[in-house]
């Protein structure tokens, strides 16, 4: 099937290359494709089309059609006519039972059609209704395209670059080169991309030329993702310019399909690259004369031309493929038969307007070349070449050909001119509403071979003009795209504190707590940790805490304003916690906030909460105009907190400052120096005992942690904080609040302070505080050693009430405890309520108040 | 990939318009009321100066972790940022990051310091890609 050596082949005959294709073995050239190589071999059928399982042979040659889908090394939908050959590579069929050449779904084309006209799905597979899974099971195996292997790991890694130019051409036909070379004599930044691999090595002067890479499509700002294999680049450029060319058209005739069909450039292709014969004895019909000249092409290359019909000059009664098998074997033309086994046709050229069409051009009927032309091409956006319709003869082939057989409109979705005669007659009465039904165009080649047929098609039946049809959406991406490559590299932000790498070596447990990576426990036992706490020093890591800085002589009144505390009535050197709401008087956040000087605040905000915190103050400051400004220092700023009977003496060991009971009282602020380190001390207790929150430059992280180590402080992590802080039945904003929560509900009447003139929801405070709260925020006992999960249902009178939204088992308690919202009618300590643990309904006490140390003796001591 | 972290970093809020960068200095105004000064020299100098000039001035120089970058293609898989606006602020692997450009014209990526190790394996990925292997 190769012919002699000939001038301008691409493959190189002195480098063979092996691969399998559908069990055989097959070797071709360095230079070939899959489908070139296992076409001079001998293979004709490439796939199954994708409902009547008919055979599909090459068409194209040009990665357009759905023909030569395959699955090549398990990536399904390989498009083996412009994969490049390699060494070992498995090549098979997909959507087929048995094999390519004998497919027992293709049962379906011989004695299906009647019953699977298009929509049947919608109609045949509802009854009974309970059954549809099974006969989605089936659908979907019977029907597709490959398979992907959804346990199959990373089969390639996917990047994504972002590009800037200044001009980019997308083709790199004739037009197109020309226009990336008159850009480029105005200055650097051209890039041209093309999809074709035999402009990879292309070079223009002051030009960089992509290929093979596919623009996918025109986004809004003049986005443009190019698939470039294993790499996207998302393009953004000045200037535009498409010269993405004119594609042939197939005809529209029955037998159209058949194996042995080929549009004249695939026809070309094989011949001018690969050096092949495309068959032996062939016939030719066109209505241009770029198609006719084919046939002098074809005798050129050894081929006997049976018959050549110009169809400006005949308009046949009869004209269609017949054969058997699937492949063609004669040509039919007014009861006339002519024997070939290659059939090449086309219906002229359409301009590839997609892009432009995506861009926000119009796309309009030109009568005198009977295709669609882009018109009213938007700004930094131009049109180059035959794209616009210049150079194109004008083409006027049937809409459709009489004869016998299926005549396929789209073959990607096997639809025929019986099926878009139906559609219509089923009264989908526009192009759109057609295109959904029929799904004509929604194919692989996104209709750049059927939906000037379709068109054609549509306004024959519809007795309309073509222009007044017009044409459907033209949406990205305009190529198929693998979903690796719109995904990319994954990539998960994830935060760690300056102290991270310690937790590590002591063998913490890490876990992410939003975007935080924390430790859980630094053993596995958390109980441990939170017995060190109660009984001698435990240091836990709190760098994630949210901390600002509010500086400005208008200060106060921002706060003030901002949160429902007072602030106005603080000294220098203390602290207050303070709960932000939003203007719908709904719990945001909390934490502390210490008075620094008259006009400086450091607010601490929770570990997920800085940003919106942030953002929050910052959007309100916006629209007030104080003289404030409010720095983020999260970052800059670790913290921790030492907490534990001996936690007064391991600080005192560690600074000048007298830090003893009288000289730093609970809810002081100090600045002092720890471990030589300028520290911003805060003596509160989240976790229920004696402690200092230690605040200072996060470079100083790891020197300060190890000091503090070095006095014997046992890390605990995120569990025993959890057991220590719900022991006093402190809330955890976002676990134990939701969206719906307030103040009052929260058990926080004590907060707000309702006399000031205004604040950030006060309005909707001032409405909750004059209504009976429809539940409430308490502790709860467990009556027996049994552990709710968080999110468990509280049950009373065997309907659900309420949720559990923490518990834990306190060793120092001695029972199982926890926070949950419950009917306020139920919420009077020592209501019994019931709680799901394990479909079983378990007895809980409520309680209010800290479960340990409720005089808060030991935090104040 | 240099690491930059120990670079002096000051943020500034005021009327940023009126300053200027000194020799081993790098201004990065973010608006007219906030900036960002880079300093090779001790950043609590550079933060007195500042504040002497009557704005307010916070040494923050532990809240950025920093990286010089010499290949742009690197940049490129890790931000849209059209690199000819350097210096700004702009996304880069998905996270907030300022940019400058050094002396030597490597391009300098300033993001907050807790997704500095982040940042850095996402540099490394990137210039493992660029090799064609793979860094995980």
């Amino acid at each position: 099937m190769r012919l002699d050596p000939r001038d301008g082949e691409r493959v190189d005959r002195s480098k063979p290359v092996s691969f399998t294709f559908a069990g055989w073995k097959v070797t071709g050239f360095e230079g070939d494709t899959l489908a070139s190589a296992a076409f001079a071999a001998g293979k004709r059928v490439f796939s199954r089309s994708f409902k009547y399982h008919r055979p599909r042979g090459l068409l194209c040659c040009s990665g357009h059609c759905p023909n030569c889908q395959m699955t090549v090394d398990g990536v399904p939908n390989v498009r083996v006519c412009t994969e490049p050959i390699r060494e070992g590579a498995v090549v098979e069929g997909q959507n087929v039972r048995w094999s390519l050449d004998f497919d027992l779904m293709s049962v379906t084309d011989k004695i299906g059609g009647p019953f699977t006209p298009v929509g049947f799905y919608y109609r045949t597979f509802i009854r009974p209704r309970a059954a549809w899974p099974l006969y989605e099971k089936f659908l979907r195996s019977a029907a597709g395209l490959g398979k992907l292997d959804p346990h199959a790991g990373h089969s390639r890694r996917y990047e994504t670059e972002h590009r800037h130019a200044r001009v980019l051409v997308v083709g790199g036909g004739e037009a197109g080169r020309k226009a990336a070379l008159d850009a480029a004599q105005a200055g650097p930044g051209v890039v041209l991309v093309d999809e074709d691999a035999r402009h990879a090595r292309l070079t223009l002067a002051g030009v960089e030329v992509l290929a093979p890479a596919r623009a996918l499509g025109i986004w809004e700002g003049g986005l443009v993702p190019v698939d470039a294999g294993t790499t996207l680049y998302r393009f953004r450029a000045e200037k535009i310019l498409v010269a993405t060319g004119a594609l042939e058209q197939p005809i529209v005739f029955p037998g159209n399909d058949l194996v042995g069909v080929m549009l004249p450039d695939g026809a070309r292709r094989l011949i001018r690259d690969f050096s092949i014969k495309p068959g032996e004895r062939a016939a030719v019909i066109g209505s241009d004369d770029e198609t006719l000249a084919i046939a002098d092409e074809l005798a050129e290359a050894g081929i006997e031309v049976t018959k050549v019909i110009d169809l400006r000059e005949a308009r046949p009664r009869e004209l269609a493929a017949q054969g058997g098998k699937g492949r063609v074997a004669r040509l039919a033309l007014d009861g006339e038969h002519y024997g070939c086994d290659l059939l090449v046709a086309s219906g002229g050229r359409q301009p590839a307007y997609s892009l432009l069409a995506q861009a926000g051009a119009r796309v309009e009927y030109d009568e005198t070349l009977g295709v669609f032309v882009p018109t009213q091409i938007p700004d930094g956006i131009e049109a180059v070449g035959s794209v616009t319709g210049e150079g194109l003869s004008k083409v006027a082939p049937e809409p459709t050909y009489p004869g016998k057989g299926k005549c396929f409109v789209c073959i990607c979705e096997d639809v025929t001119t019986k099926d878009m005669k139906r559609a219509i007659g089923e009264g989908f009465d526009s192009i759109e509403l057609a295109k959904r039904y029929t799904t004509t165009t929604m194919g692989p080649c996104q209709g750049k071979l059927c939906h000037l047929s379709s068109i054609r098609v549509y306004a024959q039946e519809n007795r309309m003009y073509e222009s007044a049809i017009g044409t459907t959406t033209a949406r990205p991406p305009w190529s198929p795209v693998e979903l690796g490559l719109l995904a990319g590299r994954e990539l998960t932000p994830a935060r760690r504190g300056s102290i991270h790498w310690r937790h590590e070596e002591a063998g913490a447990t890490i876990l992410w707590a939003g975007p935080w990576k924390r430790p859980y426990a630094y053993g596995e036992h958390p109980e441990d940790e939170v017995r060190a706490v109660h009984e001698s020093l435990g240091v836990i890591d709190v760098s994630t805490l949210g901390k600002l800085f509010v500086e400005g002589p208008e200060a106060v009144e921002l706060l003030e304003r901002l949160y429902p505390n007072r602030f106005g009535d603080m000294k220098p050197g203390r602290i207050r916690y303070g709960v932000l709401t939003s203007d719908a008087g709904r719990i945001m956040d909390d934490g502390t906030i210490a008075r620094l000087s008259d006009d400086l605040f450091y607010v601490t905000t929770t570990s997920t909460g800085a940003d919106a915190v942030t953002a929050w103050f910052e959007w309100w400051n916006a629209v007030w105009g104080y003289e404030v400004e409010i720095v983020n220092v999260t970052g800059a700023l670790a913290a921790v907190n030492l907490a534990g009977p001996r936690s007064r003496d391991a600080l005192q060991r560690l600074t000048e400052a007298d830090v003893s009971a009288e000289a730093f009282k609970y809810l002081d602020a100090h600045e002092i120096e720890v471990a030589g380190v300028p520290t911003l001390a805060l003596r509160i207790g989240f976790v229920g005992e004696l402690g200092y929150e230690l605040h200072f430059p996060s470079p100083a992280g790891e020197h300060l942690w190890d000091a503090l180590v070095a006095e014997g402080a046992q890390p605990f992590g995120l569990e025993p904080q959890r057991v220590l802080r719900l022991e006093k039945g402190h809330v955890i904003v976002g676990q134990d609040t939701d969206s719906e929560s307030n103040l009052y509900s929260a058990g926080m009447s004590w907060l707000p302070k309702m006399d000031k003139d205004d604040f950030v929801g006060k309005f909707a405070l001032e409405h909750f505080g004059q209504r009976e709260e429809k539940e409430k925020l308490v502790g709860f006992t467990m009556e027996e050693d049994v552990l709710p999960a968080e999110g468990a249902q509280i049950v009373i009178e065997g309907l659900p009430a309420g949720r559990v939204t923490s518990a834990r088992r306190s060793e120092a308690v001695g029972e199982v405890i926890g926070l949950a919202w419950v009917p306020t009618d139920r919420s009077e300590a020592g209501t019994r309520v019931e709680i799901v643990i394990d479909r079983l309904r378990r007895g809980a006490r409520i309680t209010h108040g800290a479960f340990f140390d409720p005089s808060g003796e030991r935090m104040r001591s | 990939m240099r690491d930059l972290s120990l670079d002096g970093i000051v943020e500034i809020r005021g009327n940023v318009m009126l300053l200027s960068d000194e020799p081993a200095e790098e201004l990065v105004r973010l608006s007219p009321r906030r900036a960002i000064l880079f300093t090779h020299g001790d950043p609590a100098d550079a933060a007195e100066r500042i504040r002497a000039a009557g704005m307010l001035a916070y040494d923050v120089t532990g809240a950025y972790a920093g990286m010089a970058i010499a290949d742009e293609r690197v940049l490129r898989r890790l931000t849209d940022l059209d690199l000819a606006q350097i210096p700004t602020a702009a996304p880069f692997a998905h996270v907030s990051a300022l940019f400058g450009r050094g002396a030597d014209g490597w391009i300098h990526v300033y993001v907050h310091q807790e997704l500095g190790h982040y940042v850095a394996e996402a540099v490394l990925d990137a210039l493992a890609g660029l090799e064609g292997t793979q860094w995980h």
